[in-house]
């Protein structure tokens, strides 16, 4: 049973990646399909089992208030009736300004007092790395913002600091683009471990 | 033909045997392992000090935001969370924001045999699924069992004894978030409450998640594979992570050579008098 799992898991992996190796075939179309088959199916049961947990067996035990919640929710769903669109508009407005209202309290301190505080705060520690960091983040935040300044021509004062901007953001997207890198890779790897140990090549 | 230089015909290699070398240069160290070294950065060490500085009977909020598919990057790490914790005799209540949380549920169980020797109920909880991030986070932090009326089995939150005495953000030591979601955390629990707020990221997070460090809003952090192996190394469990570092610092390793053989025709060019 245990193997047969492991190689009805193994058979869709060889047909995803097949797709690199010989484009479009009947292999990867069926594994495409099982995979979106079976994410959709796991999906849906999850969101009626929550809807369930949630909302639907405290109303059936006499907490009528949870009432709200599943009509706003099925007000959602009178969207893709044109005659009654206009109910849907209730539960997304309250949808985004509960959203609104949650973050933007949460918001303020974390992602700008403090993050304009540990820009500008000399750091503690008298190592030069600790200073180099400072003044790279400070002197490159500068720049950075000086390059997103379409208001003015990138001459004078501007010229240079939008240049050293411009490289910084280079610094930062090449940063990113080498962890995306890393990312997809760690994904293959588990995937190439995983038919290894399929094929009991390596212990599960 | 015979015009052609070494540059030419890698330009004219077929893309799949670069796949091909891809797989191999993966599936090698896989199969034998290297032992490279790994070095622990300090953001990795702060966390692991965060977890080694647990009180026993402390509770701590462990939010599984990882897919299945993220497993190789950050299972090896939760593992070590989840080890070192047990080891300081702290409460584990774990929740999830990724649909199939159940199924990364019952794999760390197998992982972490430990945790079938806590007594479920008192000393680990599994609540399950959960959406509406900032929201969810925000009631969570008021009220649990209004997000959570059952835990993942069915059970009625008040008969789960950990959960009578850790039902709002107050009653936790720590939150750690794993993959993603951290800005919900952070903004729902660390900012308002002062509840200490770490875990690891995916790698493409990384950028992300480095000013909240900076800040101090994220006491400490595990970006990728990477951490997750540098966590194995702190805790000397070496494990899923480890092996799957000297697969990954192999393909970089190809991956810097095939940039500067892409770009060696360019620089020939140019020294030719190119364009």
């Amino acid at each position: 049973m245990g193997s047969s799992r492991h190689l009805g898991g193994g058979g869709p992996h060889c047909g995803i990646y097949s797709y690199m190796l010989y484009k479009e075939n009947p292999l990867y179309r069926l594994a495409e399909h099982i995979y979106l088959g079976i994410a959709f199916a796991i999906t849906a049961v999850v969101a009626v089992q929550n809807t369930n947990r949630i909302a639907i067996t405290p109303l059936l035990r006499g907490q009528v208030v949870f009432i709200i919640p599943i009509l706003l929710g099925l007000g959602m769903y009178t969207v893709f009736a044109e005659e009654y669109r206009w109910i849907s508009r209730y539960s997304i407005a309250m949808l985004v300004g509960v959203m609104i209202g949650v973050v933007t309290s949460g918001t303020l301190i974390p992602n700008i007092v403090n993050q304009i505080t540990s820009t500008i705060t000399a750091p503690d520690g008298s190592s030069m790395m600790d200073w180099f960091n400072f003044l790279y983040v400070g002197i490159g935040t500068i720049c950075a913002l000086s390059y997103f300044l379409f208001t003015r021509e990138h001459k004078g004062i501007l010229a240079p600091t939008a240049r050293i901007g411009r490289l910084i953001v280079m610094i930062g997207l090449g940063v990113m683009f080498g962890n995306t890198v890393l990312f997809r890779m760690s994904m293959l790897s588990g995937r190439i471990e995983y038919l290894l140990q399929v094929l009991k090549i390596i212990p599960m | 033909m015979s015009d052609q230089t070494i540059f030419d015909r890698l330009d004219k290699l077929d893309r799949r045997v670069y796949y091909w070398l891809i797989v191999i240069v993966i599936t090698w160290p896989l199969i034998s392992p290297i032992g490279l070294p790994i070095t622990v950065k300090p953001s990795s060490r702060a966390l692991y000090d965060g977890l080694t500085s647990v009180q026993e009977g402390d509770v701590v909020l462990i939010d599984i935001f990882m897919s299945v598919s993220t497993w190789p990057e950050c299972m090896g790490g939760l593992v070590v969370e989840t080890n070192t914790l047990i080891d300081q005799g702290a409460k584990l209540v774990y929740v999830g924001n990724s649909v199939d949380v159940s199924r990364s549920w019952e794999r760390m169980k197998e992982l972490v045999p430990r945790l079938e020797t806590l007594e479920y109920g008192t000393d680990v909880v599994f609540l399950g699924y959960y959406t509406g991030e900032d929201a969810a986070a925000a009631q969570m932090a008021v009220d649990m069992s209004s997000i959570f009326p059952a835990d993942h089995y069915g059970t009625p939150i008040e008969e789960l004894p950990l959960m009578s005495e850790a039902n709002s953000a107050r009653d936790y030591a720590m939150v750690l978030f794993t993959a993603e979601g951290e800005v919900k955390w952070i903004q729902q629990w660390g900012e308002p409450y002062g509840i200490p707020v770490a875990g690891m990221g995916i790698a493409m997070k990384g950028s992300a998640l480095a000013p909240y460090l900076a800040s101090g809003d994220i006491f400490g952090l595990a970006v990728g594979v990477r951490g997750a192996a540098e966590l194995e190394a702190l805790a000397e469990m070496p494990g899923a992570a480890t092996k799957t570092m000297d697969a990954i610092s192999s393909t970089h390793l190809l991956f810097v050579i095939l940039i500067i053989l892409a770009n060696l025709p360019i620089i020939y060019d140019k020294i030719k008098g190119g364009t």
